[in-house]
């Protein structure tokens, strides 16, 4: 799921989105034990998990090597883009308005899903 | 865990007081409103009464928006009046439906120890499980209401053309409990003469099991949402779970104290709570028969010479709202009680309301209403929608978890051996509140 996020530039075209670079960035990058990218806004991912929260913010072992680049050893890609995918559903319907529809789970992952969701704590 | 603090605050409508209006003008006798019931679409409310003449009759009140604002005579009308030959003491709404959760799905499954759930007709080995049979009765299309009457009989009405389709007579006393499947219009009835009788209106209503193993009444029946289980409930602190499958008994439940009246399932079909007139409501998982917690409705809890005889509190009814968030009870004590379901952290009630002589809880399926009756004769309606947790989404972990328990389906034993730690199979048990 790479966007088409690009890094932000002074020559500006309409549509700037937020880069990966800094520490104000507007996105994180998760990668996947079988090495998947996945961009994900940081804000959603920050309130949705205290996990990744703690992996950015903390230090010692969960300190990265490259900044906003989050390396998750154990969740392969198929479970990961699920748990975007949650990331994106919490962050519409928190404090909405409207019906709050299920969030889908496709019976083959849902077990994975389970033990990731456990470790990220989302 | 996120500590959000719950608020609930349940108002009552504005389209209660034309209800009320409408329940009490003088062509009613007042009368003990045993039971009343919302339809799946949620836009139909059937209420047994009885009118001058002493004719039982089912009013079924349509209401497009029970949360209108502005109430006029369209907003919300009688739709129906059956007149009965004997006193209503169950009713229940069915209608086809086509939910995505019951398909035939063969891929295989990635632990290899759950199988995907199976059309549960499809998986018996019954005459009404083929489709080129010429029928009598088409159950497929409406929405009908089933009555369960004094004398035994069953009526089932087509509400959207108002007639009387079947007559079911089959039991030889009161009919008390009648509940229809999500899908696939089976019928359960129960009734005081002490058996269980199981009707497949896709089969023009054909009566293909009866169990009768007590020599006491049932008092409520109740179906899974995944159709896999029938719940029991009855005097002498009868709680008993059946195989829908094989009709052998599952779990026989012990624990309360005294009659066990009503019962709902959780709708991942994964937690059973039971009220009784030990003025308790205890909530079992359907995976271990265990039971996970206790809701008190009498504090300090009673001697058992008290809960097992006449305390004072019996709790009528228990509802569980959409996405079982709150467990709704009607005590005889003229409260009606909110409880949160999944919480960790206490049993204890986060609301309560006076209701004079309240008998019956129900909740429309979409989560919104609420709809309370009394011997009075009277049903008051209150919106369930202000309540501050109902807004968040719940946690990945919690949808996983009711995801896992509704596809797990007749293979629910296997849940114990997940290739997942300990500690997660307890969750995903509702082990760990």
């Amino acid at each position: 799921m790479d966007t088409a996020g690009a890094t932000s530039s002074s020559g500006a075209p309409p549509n700037i989105y937020g880069g990966l670079e800094g520490p104000e960035s507007m996105y994180l990058k998760l990668i996947s034990s079988d090495g998947h990218e996945f961009v994900v806004r940081r804000d959603f991912a920050i309130t949705a998990s205290p996990t990744i929260k703690n992996m950015l913010s903390g230090p010692g072992q969960y300190s990265e090597s490259q900044p906003n680049e989050i390396y998750l050893k154990d969740i392969p890609s198929h479970v990961l883009i699920n748990v975007c995918r949650y990331f994106a559903y919490k962050a519409k319907y928190t404090n909405s308005s409207i019906d709050i529809p299920e969030f889908p789970i496709d019976i083959q992952v849902v077990i994975e899903l389970l033990v990731a969701s456990d470790f990220l704590d989302c | 865990m996120s500590n959000i603090v719950i608020v609930v605050q349940p108002s009552i409508l504005p389209v209660s007081q034309l209800l009320r209006e409408k329940c009490n003008s003088p062509d009613f006798l007042t009368n003990n409103i045993w039971k009343i019931a919302f339809s799946p679409c949620s836009q139909y409310l059937a209420i047994p009464k009885q009118d001058i003449d002493g004719q039982h009759c089912v009013l079924v009140v349509h209401c497009s928006d029970w949360h209108a604002k502005n109430v006029t005579e369209s907003t919300m009308r009688i739709h129906n009046q059956f007149n009965c030959t004997a006193a209503i003491w169950s009713l229940a709404f069915g209608q086809r439906t086509s939910k995505s959760n019951l398909r035939i799905d063969r891929r295989p499954f990635d632990a290899s120890t759950l199988s995907t759930p199976t059309v549960r007709r499809g998986s018996l080995d019954r005459r009404s499980s083929l489709p080129v049979v010429n029928r009598r009765y088409d159950f497929s299309k409406n929405l009908f209401l089933a009555a369960g009457l004094a004398s035994g009989k069953i009526e089932i009405w087509n509400i959207d053309t108002g007639e009387l389709i079947l007559v079911l007579k089959d039991h030889q006393l009161t009919v008390c409990g009648l509940d229809f499947t999500s899908c696939t219009m089976q019928l359960a009835s129960c009734s005081h003469d002490t058996t269980i009788k199981l009707w497949d209106l896709f089969d023009d209503g054909n009566m293909y099991k009866t169990l009768n193993e007590w020599t006491h009444a049932i008092n409520t029946v109740k179906w899974s949402p995944d159709e896999t289980i029938l719940c029991a409930v009855g005097p002498y602190e009868l709680v008993v779970l059946f195989n829908t499958t094989t009709w052998k008994e599952l779990f026989r439940l012990d624990g309360h104290l005294h009659t066990v009246v009503d019962c709902a399932f959780s709708s991942d079909s994964a937690v059973l709570v039971t009220a009784s007139y030990d003025t308790r409501v205890l909530m079992w998982s359907t995976t271990t028969g265990e039971i996970l917690k206790g809701f008190a409705h009498k504090i300090p809890k009673p001697l058992k010479i008290y809960a097992g005889g006449d305390n004072g509190a019996f709790v009528r009814s228990v509802a569980i709202t959409k996405s079982n968030q709150f467990l709704i009870t009607a005590c005889d004590d003229n409260k009606v009680r909110w409880f949160p379901l999944l919480s960790d952290q206490s049993s204890s009630m986060i609301y309560e309301q006076t209701e004079p002589n309240v008998l019956y809880v129900a909740t429309t399926p979409d989560g919104n209403t609420m709809a309370v009756s009394n011997r009075n004769g009277e049903v008051h309606l209150f919106s369930t929608l202000s309540t501050l947790s109902m807004n968040q989404p719940s946690s990945l972990k919690c949808f996983c978890r009711s995801a896992i328990n509704t596809y797990s389906g007749v293979k629910r034993k296997d849940l114990l051996n997940l290739p997942i730690m300990r500690p997660l199979i307890n969750y995903v048990l509702y082990k760990d509140i």
